[in-house]
């Protein structure tokens, strides 16, 4: 009989689900919007050229501050997970 | 003073260079009558196609000399300069359309009556003699060309000229033009061909009712004021929408800003929370390890020599070196 951890458990449970999940929703949206976009439509040319004319237009200016946190912040986390993988390695020469 | 059939004054473009355009840059122009039909058709029919390029039908005794009559006509219009043309329709204050042919223009101008040239270029003088059949020899002076207008206009065509001026002057008085002035006696043209954005001239009331008649005249003011509040109204729908396009770009980058500020400060709460459940995990398992190692008995702990020490595949030198610092300093002596 397996010993089980049940925060491990949970923890591992929340990764799987959580991205697989994220995953299908954000492709499902991407994709949605990449075949109305590419419509040979008239009007729905006019509106991915807007659209494109739009992202063009964005000031990075306005936005940088929390781009630069949420960049701290990846970095933050992939220092947790090198950390997570130092306590496994003790973890498995202590058994 | 009328034409004749034998000498008609436009049949010398020569010594017009002023409105004539050079034999090169002629071009055949397409008109609604072809000439190899036009002597088939019937006399009142061409009767009417004189009438319609200015010429005076009755001054021709048979069919053949109409027909020759109304060619010349046609080859003369093709020749004239457009920008003097369009100097007389803008001094009548009639709006040329753009891409409208020599005849179309020639139309038009026939069918301009007033006798008052004030504000009318020279060349644009010229070309009202051509089309009027009045008899110049293109050296002539300004004054001479108006001179040669005013010889040309028949005794009744003048009578009724002035008694249709005489009515239009009473209706103005009557109803008051303030929109519209009859413009300055000068010799100076007021028309500037040069301008493109220049609208015609709008006429007076007066000059109206002298030109069509005191039903046409007034008829002709009514339209005149309906197509200008069409257009006034048509011009403010279109600063109107034009006003709504810019609020709905301005309101749509708003909206593409704040959706965007949106979208990364949630991206920032989820990397929070996801740091913060690491760190929680991060604790739990040193916890757990600490424990272990606490738990485990003194002699089944891992040796305490480097050397000795088993390092699995998946764990990284800097682990080795942590385990073997931590067996170091936890090992009794």
């Amino acid at each position: 009989m397996p010993e089980i951890d049940l925060f491990n458990f949970f923890r591992w449970a929340l990764f799987v689900f959580v991205s697989i999940y994220c995953t299908l929703i954000t492709a499902q949206s991407l994709w949605s919007w990449y075949v109305w976009l590419a419509s040979d439509d008239r009007y729905i040319t006019i509106l991915r050229r807007y659209v494109i004319v739009h992202g063009l237009r964005l000031r990075f200016g306005t936005f940088w501050g929390d781009v630069l946190i949420c960049g701290l912040l990846c970095i933050v986390f992939a220092l947790m997970m090198w950390a997570h993988a130092i306590i496994r390695g003790m973890n498995i020469v202590l058994s | 003073m009328s034409e004749t059939p034998e000498s008609t004054p436009a049949e010398t473009p020569s010594q017009l260079p002023m409105v004539i355009q050079p034999p090169a840059t002629l071009y055949a122009e397409k008109v609604r009558v072809p000439q190899q039909q036009l002597g088939d058709l019937a006399i009142d029919e061409l009767e009417a196609v004189a009438e319609e390029f200015g010429l005076d039908s009755s001054k021709y005794k048979d069919k053949a000399s109409l027909v020759a009559a109304i060619h010349a006509r046609r080859q003369l219009i093709a020749s004239l300069d457009r920008p003097s043309m369009r100097d007389v329709l803008d001094w009548a204050g009639r709006g040329v359309m753009p891409g409208v042919t020599n005849e179309q223009m020639a139309i038009e101008i026939v069918h301009v009556r007033s006798m008052r040239f004030s504000g009318l270029s020279e060349r644009g003088l010229v070309v009202l003699c051509l089309l009027r059949s009045a008899s110049i020899s293109g050296r002539e002076s300004r004054d001479d060309l108006i001179y040669a207008l005013k010889r040309q206009e028949g005794f009744f065509a003048k009578m009724k000229r002035k008694t249709r001026g005489w009515v239009g002057k009473r209706m103005e008085k009557m109803m008051g033009d303030p929109t519209t002035a009859m413009p300055e006696a000068t010799a100076e043209p007021i028309n500037k061909p040069t301008d493109q954005t220049a609208g015609p001239r709008q006429q007076a009331l007066r000059e109206e009712i002298e030109e069509s008649g005191f039903f046409g005249g007034i008829a002709n003011r009514v339209k005149k004021q309906a197509d200008s509040y069409v257009n006034q109204k048509l011009d403010e729908i279109e600063s109107r929408i034009d006003r709504k396009l810019d609020e709905i770009d301005r309101r749509l980058a708003e909206w593409r800003d704040k959706e965007i500020a949106n979208r990364i400060r949630i991206l920032k709460i989820t990397l929070w929370a996801s740091i913060v459940v690491a760190a929680v995990s991060l604790i739990y398992s040193y916890v757990q390890v600490e424990m272990k190692r606490w738990n485990q008995p003194t002699n089944m702990r891992p040796s305490t020599t480097p050397t000795t020490l088993v390092v699995p595949n998946t764990t990284t030198n800097l682990t080795a070196t942590t385990i073997a610092t931590r067996m170091s300093q936890s090992s009794p002596t």
